[in-house]
């Protein structure tokens, strides 16, 4: 079920999965690292994201879930921006709504693929 | 020494002194054989003998003389006879004066003898510079004394001609006097046969002569030379100063050269140019001899300082000139300017303080300006003696800042205003500048403008003085003392004229302090004169000076004898008479100004017209004495007026001159004083009453309707004076009738309408009967209303006209009754017609009564109001109708006045749905209580909604209100126009529908349907996961499906139950666990099962966010308890115990235990034996039960978790948080919007 990796490059991207599902977060953090990736994480919130960066080294990227059971991501979108880290949000929002402020990030619907984050972290890079 | 001498031969040479020192008998003398002398002497006296310049030696204590040839040649005479003789014999007159000098040099010292005349009788004139050194004998003594000496006459005379010269060219005014000058002098001391300056022109290959001085020797040099003719002079001329000694000797001419300037009469020249910079040509200054002659050095020297300096002069002359035309050009335009310029210099002391300023320079218009003459160089402290301190501050504060100073000034020497611009002048503060203007013109005229500000300020002090005087001789005396004080004038005087006694009474008037009193008469007679006359014709006579005595007329004499010297005197006339005049006495000769008369004049016009005024008041007061208390208590008006006529002899308007309190209070106005015309907007008529009694003297009593105050006026208008035909003076005595004449007015108009009411009104029924009830008239419009003709109406009873059921309810008497009673009594009910027809009459039954006040008839009014009622009868219940329907409605129906937007018609839901009173709404202004209570973002849209619609224009429109109570409700508005037959609009309309709840579901809708989006993507992902895991650990693809699909059962049990949940529900932990436990058909519906025990509350509430994950862990625990665990045989047995237990703070968690027994475990699952396989052993091959209770919990339910095989079985606990009432409901788990 991998996907094929060999248009993906994401070899050697220290990538933050912020994720509250387990399973999902399983699926993906396994996915990303046949891709190559470093996974940081997974973490079900954002307490656990902020542990993670203000003691790892930075990450190049961060794929964000928006819900996270009790609390929305949005607080570590700021965060991430202010240390210009990519982010990438994976939900299943439509994209009306997401606060206007976020909306020119990139949006990927679950279930993600590698290629959808490869390609969304690729663009405008 | 080109001779060669034998050594025994001394002194060696063979100069003239050498040999007659050889040749001398030496033996003779002190000084013995030359073959003793010592050597030094005999050395010392070789460079004698060798210098070509004057020396001597003396020799001994005898002084014993030698000499050199020049020095001979100086001796004259006395060589040769003065050598080896003692000097004071050889050369006995210059003896006395060196003889000293050799004494001191004998002494041992070298002594400097400057410019020393040589002895007078060898060398007229010449001068030396000598000095006399000692000659050791090598024992300390001296020998002898070397004499040396040098003329310098030359070179003094040389120094002495430049002198003069530069003097006398200094003197000279101009470049051609200069050289003129410079010529003859230097011809003179060089007796040169011509001396000329020339100037080289090489552009035009020629060299010209301008000057030039000499005598017939050498003719007269041409104008102009070509250069090209004397190459060869003309280039060594500028390469230095040229000299010919002699032109057959030359210096190298060419012989062209030489023949020509022999040609010029030339023998010996000498030549110094100048050349300054290279853009100037140069200029020779030429010496010319005609004969041949050796120029010494010091002649050449001379020529070319000569040179030098006649330049340099002719330079100064040429630029003091050039500064002579620029300067009287300056000059030219310093006189012809307007403004004054002076420059000035400024004398300071020791302490730098200003001393004196001295004018140095002052153009034409100064003089003209200042009237000052001739000041140059005279001090500003002697030209303006009186010239104030401040001046000089003003130069110092000038000189200190360097800055110009403009002022105005007064200068009280030449009695002139200045307006003066100081400047310095150059560096160092010695010269001011400055420049005038006399502005005393501007001064006078703005003088001027002031005196006739002082006039007006007199005149109103004067008018105000003489308001407050109440009587004809204090108004005199306060004019007087005003206008004297004001003239500064000896005294102020009016003279009454009495031609009857040839007198003049002088009323009082006022007197300066010290000045003669004014006699109290005057006899006329001793005026008469060309003065009188003038008075006597109404002219303003005024004199300056009536002169000295003899007199030249008796007026002038009689005024100098009561004391005046200058005078003025202004008449009036009265009726054609000199009445009286004002007089202004000076006992000193003075200059009237014009302005001064007029004031006078003006002064005498106004005291007149005072005592005018103060007389007439004194009338008036005894007038008011006599009559005030008549006017006072009197009921009617009484008013005096002066008629005021137009050209046409038309009256039109009237002055009050006074009128009593009752015309005030009748026409509510206090007239006195005032116009008629002021009072009110009178119709001429009123005007001509007046006019016509004050022309024909005749009275006039009126009664008249005034339209100007709506009054009515009994009047009664009569001249004062009836026999003054010309006074338009008329009295009036008037009384307000308007009372009476309304009273009469409306009981005449009364009657009139009653009558055109009655016989006009077709549907009033109007008719009388008598006291019994008898149709007494029956006029036309009772016979209208109901049928009957006056016939058959006249004489019956009224009671024909009520219906029958009245009739019989004895109706008509009891209106009857109550008319005699109350004076009326309705009559408002359905009448009868003749053809039993019903007509509704709205009216009223009055009693008539007679003189004696008894009832002798009655009146019925009546109108026939049937189709009216009928009309509003049906309009009543159309508005009922609609009221009822507005009052049914759940939504707001309302009108408004297009207008004025005030509600019309408001139904009551709005009460409901606004949450507001009407009352309050309806109260002041509707348009904006009812926008106050709209959100204020809504707002400018609803009131737009509501111009549109006014506009004539459907809107629907909807917007939030912010109800009293804090709701806010959306409201959805369908508004209309309500047109009136002409279309227009007239009022609008609309029905508010409260939309609250339809936009809440919209708005809820929208968030479902996101979450739904997010809960179905999530499932998939989540799907997918379960895929994967199932797919890692599956050996084969039944294997695969076997695990698969009841995990993919459990998931979609779980959705199911999420998605029947309601709003705000939770899926409890019992429901969970029963429904999982009863797929695996180990539990009924109600929980129970052999091979189980569940014990636990009910109700415990679970996340929803965690429901998913907690379901497929119990999913798995269920499925390995059958598989493999205590479910697998029939002796096993579960137990699952819940309960809450405290969590952190005031969190509440739920604990389940389960518990499995019976059955040894089979398959361990995650045993730590188990073999890794692709190095993760952890992630691949866990068993995925365990995995979601010890992994998946806690990430992602922050559970508590542990997962145990015991020989007994799983015993597994889980903690996890429970829904708590913060715990919102999964639709608005996070606020997508927020």
């Amino acid at each position: 079920m991998a996907e094929p990796v060999a248009h993906v490059t994401l070899q050697g991207r220290r990538i933050l999965l912020v994720e509250d599902d387990y399973l999902m977060a399983q699926d993906l953090q396994a996915e990303l690292e046949d891709a190559g990736a470093l996974v940081l994480g997974p973490v079900p919130d954002i307490e656990g994201a902020m542990d993670l960066l203000n003691t790892s080294p930075a990450p190049d990227a961060a794929v964000l879930d928006i819900n996270l059971g009790c609390d929305m991501v949005y607080p570590l979108v700021y965060t991430l921006r202010e240390r210009l880290i990519r982010v990438v949000f994976a939900t299943g929002y439509e994209a009306w709504s997401i606060p206007e402020r976020y909306r020119d990030l990139p949006r990927l619907e679950k279930p993600l693929s590698v290629r959808q984050i490869a390609e969304a972290l690729n663009r405008n890079q | 020494m080109t001779t060669r001498n034998t050594s025994s031969a001394w002194p060696p040479g063979d100069s003239e002194m050498a040999r007659r020192i050889r040749e001398h008998d030496w033996t003779a003398t002190p000084l013995g054989p030359v073959e003793g002398w010592p050597e030094r002497l005999k050395v010392v006296a070789e460079l004698m003998l060798a210098s070509p310049r004057v020396s001597t030696m003396v020799v001994g204590p005898e002084r014993v003389l030698l000499y050199n040839d020049t020095a001979a040649r100086l001796f004259g005479a006395r060589h040769p006879g003065a050598l080896g003789r003692p000097h004071a014999e050889a050369l006995p007159e210059g003896d006395p004066a060196v003889a000293p000098l050799y004494d001191r040099a004998f002494a041992g010292e070298a002594i400097d003898v400057p410019a020393q005349p040589a002895s007078a009788s060898e060398a007229g004139g010449e001068v030396w510079d000598g000095v006399l050194t000692p000659v050791w004998d090598g024992a300390g003594g001296v020998l002898a004394v070397h004499g040396f000496a040098t003329e310098v006459g030359a070179r003094f005379r040389a120094q002495a001609f430049l002198l003069r010269l530069s003097d006398a060219l200094r003197a000279e005014p101009d470049v051609d006097a200069v050289a003129d000058r410079a010529l003859r002098m230097l011809s003179d001391e060089l007796r040169l046969d011509r001396c000329c300056i020339s100037l080289y022109r090489p552009d035009e290959e020629e060299a010209v002569f301008p000057y030039q001085v000499g005598n017939d020797t050498v003719p007269p040099l041409p104008p102009t030379v070509r250069l090209s003719d004397f190459p060869e002079v003309y280039e060594q001329a500028l390469h230095g100063t040229f000299v010919i000694d002699d032109d057959v000797e030359g210096r190298g001419l060419p012989e062209s050269e030489r023949a020509k300037s022999k040609a010029l009469g030339m023998r010996a020249m000498l030549a110094s140019t100048i050349r300054r910079g290279e853009g100037r040509a140069p200029t020779s200054l030429m010496a010319v001899s005609s004969r041949a002659r050796r120029w010494t050095p010091e002649e050449i020297a001379l020529v070319e300082e000569a040179a030098e300096r006649t330049w340099a002069a002719m330079e100064r002359a040429r630029a003091e000139a050039a500064l002579r035309g620029s300067e009287a050009k300056f000059r030219t335009l310093f006189d012809a300017i307007d403004e004054g310029l002076a420059i000035q210099e400024l004398v300071y002391d020791n302490q730098g303080e200003i001393i004196d300023v001295i004018f140095r320079e002052v153009n034409a218009a100064y003089e003209r300006q200042s009237g000052l003459h001739d000041v140059i160089g005279r001090s500003l402290f002697d030209v303006l003696p009186r010239v104030e301190d401040y001046w000089v501050d003003l130069y110092r504060e000038l000189v200190r800042t360097g800055r110009p100073v403009r002022v105005q000034h007064y200068q009280q020497d030449v009695d002139g205003w200045f307006d003066v611009y100081f400047s310095p002048v150059g560096e160092g503060g010695r010269f001011v500048a400055h420049v005038f203007n006399n502005i005393t013109e501007r001064k006078r005229a703005e003088a001027a403008l002031r005196d006739s500000e002082e006039r007006q300020a007199f005149l109103l002090a004067l008018g105000d003085a003489m308001r407050v005087q109440t009587s004809a001789e204090e108004v005199v005396e306060t004019a007087a003392r005003l206008l004297g004080l004001q003239l500064k004038a000896s005294r102020v005087a009016f003279g009454e004229f009495d031609d009857e006694h040839d007198l003049v009474h002088i009323r009082r008037g006022w007197t300066a302090e010290g000045a003669e009193t004014h006699p109290a008469t005057l006899r006329q007679s001793d005026f008469l004169g060309p003065l009188l006359d003038e008075l006597r014709a109404g002219v303003t006579v005024c004199f300056d000076d009536v002169g000295e005595p003899p007199y030249a007329r008796p007026d002038l004499e009689a005024l100098a004898a009561i004391g005046v010297r200058a005078g003025l005197s202004v008449p009036l006339i009265d009726g054609g008479r000199l009445a009286l005049n004002l007089m202004v006495h000076n006992h000193e000769p003075y200059p009237w100004t014009d302005a001064e008369v007029a004031l006078t004049q003006e002064t005498a016009e106004r005291t007149w017209a005072a005592m005018a005024r103060a007389r007439a008041e004194a009338a008036l007061r005894d007038s008011e004495v006599r009559y005030r208390s008549l006017f006072e208590s009197m009921d009617q008006g009484y008013a005096l007026g002066d008629v005021i006529f137009d050209e046409a002899g038309h009256a039109v308007d009237v002055i009050y001159l006074e009128a009593n309190p009752a015309a005030a209070r009748i026409l509510g106005v206090d007239i006195a004083g005032r116009r008629m015309s002021e009072i009110a907007d009178w119709e001429l008529a009123w005007y001509e009453h007046w006019g016509r009694v004050a022309r024909t003297g005749q009275p006039e009593r009126r009664e008249d309707f005034a339209n100007a105050t709506g009054q009515w006026f009994d009047f009664y208008l009569f001249k004062p004076d009836p026999e003054d035909a010309s006074s338009p003076r008329v009295a009036v005595l008037f009384e307000d009738v308007t009372e009476r004449r309304t009273a009469e007015d409306r009981l005449r108009a009364s009657e009139e309408r009653f009558r055109a009411i009655v016989q006009t009104a077709a549907d009033h029924a109007i008719f009388t009967t008598d006291a019994a009830g008898r149709i007494e008239t029956w006029p036309a419009g009772a016979q209208e209303v109901f049928g009957w003709s006056a016939e058959e109406a006249v004489g019956q009873p009224v009671g024909m006209t009520f219906t029958p059921e009245d009739r019989e309810a004895g109706q008509p008497a009891k209106e009857r009754q109550e008319a005699r009673e109350n004076g009326h009594a309705p009559d408002v009910r359905w009448h009868q017609r003749k053809d039993g027809s019903r007509v509704f009459i709205e009216g009223m039954t009055r009693p008539l009564t007679g003189p004696d006040g008894r009832v002798t008839g009655f009146l019925k009014v009546g109108q026939d109001v049937t189709e009216r009622r009928a009309t509003e009868e049906a309009l009543r219940s159309s508005e009922a109708r609609f009221r009822q329907f507005g009052e049914a409605s759940a939504d707001v129906l309302w009108i408004r006045d297009a207008e004025s937007l005030a509600f019309e018609y408001v139904s009551p839901a709005f009460e409901e749905i606004y949450g507001t009173k009407l009352e309050d709404i309806l109260g002041g202004n509707h348009v904006r209580r009812w926008a106050d209570l709209i959100l204020p973002e809504d707002r400018d849209k609803a009131l737009e909604a509501l111009r549109q619609v006014r506009e004539g224009e459907h809107v629907l429109h909807a917007f939030r209100i912010l109800r009293p109570d804090g709701q806010v409700c959306w409201i959805r508005d369908t508004d209309f126009p309500l047109l009136d037959e002409a279309g227009r609009v007239q009022r609008i309309a609309g029905i508010g529908h409260d939309a609250t709840a339809e936009v809440e579901l919209q708005d809820r809708l929208r968030v479902l349907v996101a979450e739904l989006q997010h809960r179905s993507r999530n499932l998939v992902g989540v799907v997918k996961g379960v895929t994967e895991k199932t797919f890692a650990t599956a050996e084969t693809l039944d294997d695969f499906r076997a695990r698969f699909r009841p995990r993919l059962d459990a998931l979609a049990r779980v959705n199911g139950l999420l998605s029947r949940l309601e709003d705000g529900d939770r899926i409890t932990f019992d429901q969970l666990l029963q429904t999982e436990l009863q797929a695996h058909g180990i539990a009924d519906g109600d929980g129970h099962g052999q091979q189980i025990s569940l014990r636990g509350p009910k109700g415990i509430r679970l996340r929803s966010a965690t429901v998913q994950t907690f379901a497929l862990a119990l999913h798995e625990l269920a499925t390995n308890a059958l598989k493999y665990g205590a479910l697998s045989k029939p002796e096993g047995h579960l137990e699952v115990k819940w309960s809450l237990v405290p969590g952190q703070e005031t969190e509440q968690r739920l604990r389940v235990d389960w518990r499995e027994s019976g059955v040894p475990v089979l398959h361990p699952d995650g045993a730590p034996n188990e073999a890794a396989i692709n190095g993760q052993p952890q992630r691949r091959r866990q068993g995925y039960g365990r995995e979601l209770i010890e992994r998946a919990l806690p990430y992602q339910l922050k559970a508590q978790t542990t997962y145990e095989l015991t020989p007994d079985g799983v015993r597994c606990t889980i903690i996890v948080p429970v829904s708590s009432t913060l715990d919102v409901a999964f639709s608005s788990q996070g606020d997508p919007d927020g």
